[in-house]
């Protein structure tokens, strides 16, 4: 082999490995994952600019990918030792994350910590990822009992709060001028609605939309003390609801969300159930035609209750000292509150902080009533293990495969028989 | 291995004998050095991997193995709660495993008859623009197997979908594709049928190009009609490209997860799952990992005795 190649070639080696050390050690890089897009995205680079400012020195890199796909990215890249040192996503997947060891608890539960004294931005002491919690106990009281319910995991919380999602009633004035108040008159309305190539209503039927309503009507999943039930009477009856609205004149009932989406944003559905997430889209969409109000109620004036999700950080528990340190930096500047009222203007997040209100007028303002009648979705694993057969229990109840009581009792039966198998490997 | 094989013992009483020792030596060291790149980058990649698949199987690996991994070891448990059905699978191993079949047996029949049909077509006599429509037959080849599928998928919509559209233009009243089995099935079968079969149009096109035209002049002068001609020297001669390419497109046919996953999404409730979907859903949202491996072994077994039934069909035949 040439000389000259072969210095070249060790060189090049060499060159790689030195950029791939300082890449990999850069002590004042924060790297985040993220799936946020659009509006959010355009917020949270100009929070990282700011960020950086307040920061000197420290660098963020902020990585985009899909929201199907992150998390199982994650749970893959941090397994093996990588992975980023905060991943921004849906407050359910602390839960998994914590029982695979892949994320660092929150709140010092135990208030044993001597490390983490305050909340504000300063940067903490060296810590070890598996024993400090980042932040007092005392930062608790920051955040509503709800969003704190979502979060927690047996005695702990893995995941900093950022915002609170829950769903509402959207509603295109053109066709709609006032909002339904109860889900019999939205069926009246529907019936009456002939929007061309349309309907008055797209509702999406996967369960996470049909929760609220579930759960309005009586419907639960696990028992206040804890067991699961599915199977109840009423279950069963609001199953069967669910099966006659989307059966109604006006309804298209569709599992597909962007297929639901589309046709709102187009102007052929006149009204859709969906969250804070859709709103700067919305928006863009149909402009001052854009109605918000509260879900419709259920008959019985009973509130529909939809899941109340929280939007959060995790930090990555195979960092070293100095990254957590930038991470804790990074967690509490998201949640000052001038970050907190960036967040609700520019991309809509309803903020997690007590202490930050949006105006009355904001259509934000709507969320937050709704969730004040919402069920936390909660951070517990074995959540995970009940959406699979409750969709498929809403399709064969759809599909008239099965009558609604068949469907749930079948339910309930794989759901136990699952929670039995992961809890006997635990 | 350069230096010890047939080579050096056909090259004559004039050539160099070759050694162990001296410049024979090192001829082998400077070949291993070659392929130990490869060997290394393979060792990591696709054997490592392999290996440790295979130790999954036999343990309860889920997801709270992943960081600290200390799973229990448990024997042939996972493949016995597969194939005998435990409640907390939610599967029926023999059911899926028969809707794999007939999955992988019409896309491929489908494949071979229309890529050779088309193949057959571009190579006749004096057609003109062949390079043009060879490009325009290869390309839902050369679109990712994604996008194809999502497409398709939104084409094959109930109230929006272009195929219902153009039904509604005749009168007829589409029917909701994902809601039934054999709609479902045939709205999967026409996309991948989409995707498959310019693979076999080009490798039919390469074996037709390498039969000899004086066969079909000589079979002319004695009289063989054209589809005399057809089975008697067109389809012995695709033989030996052809069997290599059907045997191909099984196995990837079989595992096609991309369309199933994406188009149907196993709709109507599970019917048009195949092996390979099903046991990613062991992994996601359930992270049961040891049962997911030994699901992917016995997708193995399966494959591999299908091949193995096949070669020897196959050699059957030829003889």
């Amino acid at each position: 082999m040439n000389v000259r190649f072969r210095l070249g070639l060790a060189a090049l080696f060499a060159a790689l490995a030195v950029g791939g050390c300082a890449s990999a050690e850069d002590a004042d890089t924060l790297t985040i994952w993220h799936s946020w897009g659009g509006a959010e995205l355009r917020t949270l680079k100009s929070l990282i600019a700011d960020f950086e400012r307040k920061h000197p020195g420290i660098d963020v890199v902020a990585l985009q990918i899909p929201h199907d796909t992150l998390l199982d990215k994650y749970t893959r890249s941090s397994a093996a030792n990588g992975g980023p040192d905060i991943l921004i996503g849906d407050n359910d997947w602390s839960g998994k994350l914590s029982q695979a060891g892949l994320v660092v608890p929150i709140f010092d539960e135990q208030a044993t910590t001597a490390t983490a004294t305050s909340s504000s931005a300063s940067v903490a002491p060296a810590a070890d990822p598996d024993a400090s919690p980042l932040f007092p106990l005392s930062d608790e009281a920051r955040f509503a009992p709800e969003t704190l319910a979502a979060l927690r995991v047996g005695h702990e919380i893995y995941a900093w709060p950022e915002s609170v999602e829950t769903l509402v009633l959207y509603y295109n004035k053109a066709w709609v001028p006032r909002p339904p108040a109860t889900m019999t008159a939205l069926r009246t309305m529907a019936a009456g609605l002939h929007i061309p190539d349309g309907y008055a209503l797209a509702f999406n039927t996967d369960f996470y939309y049909f929760a609220g309503y579930f759960f309005g009507g009586g419907g639960q999943i696990f028992a206040p003390d804890g067991k699961l039930d599915v199977d109840t009477p009423a279950g069963v009856d609001m199953l069967g609801w669910l099966a006659g609205l989307t059966t109604a004149p006006g309804v298209l009932g569709t599992h597909d969300y962007g297929k639901a989406d589309s046709l709102y944003k187009e102007g052929k559905a006149a009204m859709i159930v969906n969250g804070p997430w859709a709103l700067a889209d919305y928006q863009k969409a149909l402009g001052p035609d854009l109605g918000i109000a509260p879900l419709p109620r259920l008959s019985g004036d009973r509130p529909p209750r939809p899941w109340i999700g929280v939007k959060c950080l995790m930090v990555n528990s195979d960092i070293d000292a100095r990254h957590l340190q930038l991470a804790r930096s990074f967690l509490a500047f998201i949640d000052e509150p001038s970050t907190q009222r960036e967040l609700s203007m520019g991309c809509g997040h309803i903020p997690a902080v007590l202490g930050v209100k949006v105006p009355a007028d904001s259509p934000l303002a709507v969320f937050e009533r709704q969730a004040r009648t919402g069920t936390p979705k909660s951070a517990d694993p074995h959540l995970a293990l009940v959406w699979d057969p409750m969709n498929r229990a809403i399709q064969e109840t759809l599909s008239r495969r099965y009558p609604p009581a068949v469907a749930l009792a079948r339910t309930q039966k794989l759901i136990e028989a699952e929670l039995a198998e992961v809890e006997a490997n635990e | 291995m350069i230096g010890s094989g047939p080579l050096s013992a056909t090259t004559g009483p004039l050539a160099t004998p070759v050694t162990r020792s001296g410049k024979g030596l090192s001829t082998e060291r400077l070949a291993y050095a070659f392929l130990a790149p490869a060997a290394i980058v393979m060792t990591f990649i696709t054997l490592y991997p392999l290996a440790y698949g295979i130790w999954m199987a036999f343990t309860n690996f889920n997801v709270t193995h992943l960081r600290h991994q200390n799973p229990r070891f448990v024997g042939l448990q996972n493949f016995v709660d597969i194939l005998t059905q435990a409640p907390y699978l939610d599967l029926h191993f023999m059911r899926i495993f028969g809707f794999n079949l007939l999955w992988t047996v019409t896309n491929v029949a489908l494949h071979v008859t229309l890529g050779v049909g088309l193949a057959l077509l571009l190579n006749l006599e004096g057609l003109r623009l062949k390079r043009l429509y060879r490009a325009a037959l290869i390309l839902p080849w050369a679109v990712p197997t994604y996008v194809t599928a999502l497409t398709w998928r939104n084409m094959f919509d109930p109230q929006y979908g272009a195929v219902n559209l153009l039904l509604a233009r005749w009168g007829i009243h589409g029917p909701d594709w994902f809601q039934h089995f054999w709609t479902s099935f045939a709205a999967v079968l026409t996309t991948n049928v989409w995707l498959g079969f310019p693979f076999m149009m080009m490798v039919a096109s390469a074996g037709l190009v390498a039969i000899p035209k004086d066969y079909y002049e000589a079979a002319a002068l004695d009289g063989a009609s054209r589809w005399t001609q057809f089975w008697t020297i067109t389809v012995p001669g695709l033989r030996p490209t052809m069997v290599p390419a059907i045997m191909l497109g099984f196995v990837w046919t079989f595992n096609q997860f991309n369309v199933l996953y994406f188009v149907s999404q196993g709709n109507p409730l599970g019917e048009t799952e195949i092996l390979v979907t099903e046991a990613y859903k062991l992994v996601d949202p359930m992270g049961l990992y040891g049962v997911a491996s030994a699901f992917a072994i016995l997708i193995f077994f399966i494959l591999a005795a299908i091949t193995l039934v096949n070669l020897k069909l196959t050699r059957v035949l030829d003889a």
